[in-house]
């Protein structure tokens, strides 16, 4: 298993309060193609992701790309590293166009110095991610809505914005934060489209998700947790069988599958 | 006459429309209530004074030198005072802006004791006249400037990455972070910007009062009685507001008598705050 692992965690444990949410919790995603991770709600999914992300410090562990130790850093540092993200509940810059969120997606591609911001000097490299920046919009198929602030956009649009401007970062990994909720079946086949055109072009996604059906048809691999322990990890038909994540989780999902 | 009132009463709220602009910069990108904010327009008086007055450094070098000196004092603020208690308790950070107002207005004092100082006018020469309405040249300057300020900032907000930087910071500090934004370098370049603006406006009201080391407080009231009958926030609120209590200042002035347009401030403040507590422009940001 030594191969390529993108992402490695350790030992990552986080409490709040007397709740332990990850407990000395050990991953690894390795490079390429969509890894699920999936539990009950209240397992530390969320949790392992905004520790991955920067967003939360944890209280022990180490989380390494690419050979990189981000734990405990910044938010802007991961982001450096190559992690980009999207959020369970949107996180949009309401405010802010359409496309000018996805620009600033791109943002750590941009020198970022006060003096070359304001004298523009950047042109050439600012051209560049605009055009990349028009190419994402038209692969979650937002073109037309371009000019638009966020804000008014409908909720499965918005949900694409996220993606977008996660992808506008060129990111090694993309965590998807549940991706799918509450989206009708002809949005969900719209974004697992996207979500196999950026595998193609070889970045990696750690799948948060509870739509079961699209998790196990889209992910060569799959880890579950519980109690913010690791459970069960395999490819999607042993983990269907796994008597502990069917004790844990399957068992009462699958009445509605 | 109530027109040229009105004209001169729109100069100097020209200033205080400054100041609340640069105070709600502070607010919209840290969610800091900056105390201090008055004193960089009066540190911007101070070095314009020293350096023409003192070092016979001619005014069109030595006003650009203030007010990179107010944006160095922004940029120095976020770094030593603000960012240590960032994320504290409002209160706290309220506390330490306070403490900053003072220990920079008493070090004023220090240095230049309590008097007055007179201050050199730019433009100097006769008062322009429009039809009967006379306009002393230094009131035009400033409202020519505050307009051409605001064009530029708006400019800086709409177009560059800095200004879509800080924008991205003021919504959501975090998800501004994980888009690889160094937040807290955005937040010390916005103080920066933010106490610069109030340093235009210092240099552009120097010649109109004298410079003193007590200014700082009662500029900071009316500016921040004008960004909050502006809506708290608001870009457009602050220049209302801001010409708004200039004016009132100067009616009140004319009509009742100068001791009482403090008092009519506040009450027009109270008054929104009852009426409309959310401000002139609350959804403009």
């Amino acid at each position: 298993m030594a191969a390529t692992a993108l992402l490695q965690t350790s030992g990552l444990t986080r409490s709040f309060g007397g709740l332990l949410a990850l407990s000395d919790l050990t991953i690894t995603v390795e490079a390429g193609g969509i890894q699920g991770l999936i539990g009950p709600n209240g397992s530390g999914k969320s949790t392992f992701i905004n520790v991955v992300s920067g967003v939360l410090r944890p209280d022990a562990g180490r989380v390494t790309i690419a050979g990189r130790q981000i734990a405990g850093r910044r938010a802007d540092i991961a982001a450096r590293a190559g992690i980009a993200r999207t959020f369970q509940n949107l996180r949009l810059f309401g405010g802010l166009t359409v496309l000018e969120n996805v620009l600033m997606g791109g943002h750590l591609r941009l020198r970022t110095g006060l003096a070359a911001a304001l004298l523009g000097t950047d042109r050439a490299r600012e051209q560049g991610l605009r055009e990349h920046a028009e190419q994402i919009l038209a692969l979650v198929r937002l073109t037309h809505r371009m000019r638009q602030p966020a804000g008014t956009l409908s909720y499965g649009e918005q949900r694409r914005l996220e993606i977008a401007r996660a992808l506008a970062a060129r990111p090694r990994l993309l965590l998807l934060d549940e991706p799918l909720a509450g989206m009708n079946p002809a949005e969900m086949a719209m974004v697992v489209e996207i979500m196999q055109h950026t595998v193609a072009e070889g970045v990696t996604i750690l799948l948060v998700e509870h739509a079961m059906r699209v998790v196990m048809a889209v992910c060569a691999r799959i880890t579950v947790l519980n109690f913010g322990r690791c459970i069960a990890a395999g490819p999607p038909a042993a983990i269907r069988r796994d008597e502990a994540v069917i004790r844990a989780y399957l068992g009462r999902a699958r009445h509605d599958a | 006459m109530l027109v040229q009132i009105v004209v001169s009463g729109l100069a100097s709220g020209a200033t205080y429309a400054l100041i609340a602009l640069g105070f709600v910069i502070i607010w919209n990108t840290a969610a800091v209530v900056n105390f201090a904010q008055g004193e960089f327009a009066v540190a911007a008086m101070f070095v314009a004074l020293v350096l023409s007055r003192f070092g016979h450094v001619p005014l069109f070098l030595a006003l650009p030198a203030s007010v990179a000196a107010s944006a160095l004092l922004g940029w120095l603020t976020e770094r030593i005072v603000i960012r240590p208690v960032i994320g504290r308790n409002a209160m706290t950070v309220v506390t330490v802006t306070i403490g900053l107002q003072i220990v920079l207005s008493d070090g004023a004092k220090l240095i230049f004791g309590g008097q007055p100082y007179p201050f050199p006018a730019p433009f100097s020469g006769a008062p322009l006249g429009f039809g009967g309405v006379v306009l002393p040249r230094q009131s035009l300057l400033v409202i020519l400037a505050m307009a051409l300020l605001v064009a530029a900032l708006h400019a800086m907000s709409v177009l560059t990455p800095f200004g879509k930087r800080l924008r991205a910071v003021a919504q959501d500090r975090e998800v501004a972070a994980m888009m690889g934004i160094d937040v807290n370098r955005t937040v010390a370049q916005g103080f920066a910007v933010s106490a610069a603006v109030a340093g235009v406006a210092g240099v552009l009201l120097a010649p109109v009062i004298f410079v003193s080391a007590d200014l700082g407080l009662p500029l900071l009231i009316k500016s921040f009685v004008a960004a909050i009958i502006g809506g708290f926030g608001s870009y457009p609120g602050a220049l209302a507001g801001g010409l708004l209590i200039g004016v009132i200042d100067n009616v009140v002035s004319y009509a009742v008598s100068t001791d009482y347009r403090d008092v009519i401030s506040f009450l027009v403040l109270i008054v929104m705050l009852l009426l409309r507590p959310t401000g002139l422009f609350p959804n403009h940001r």
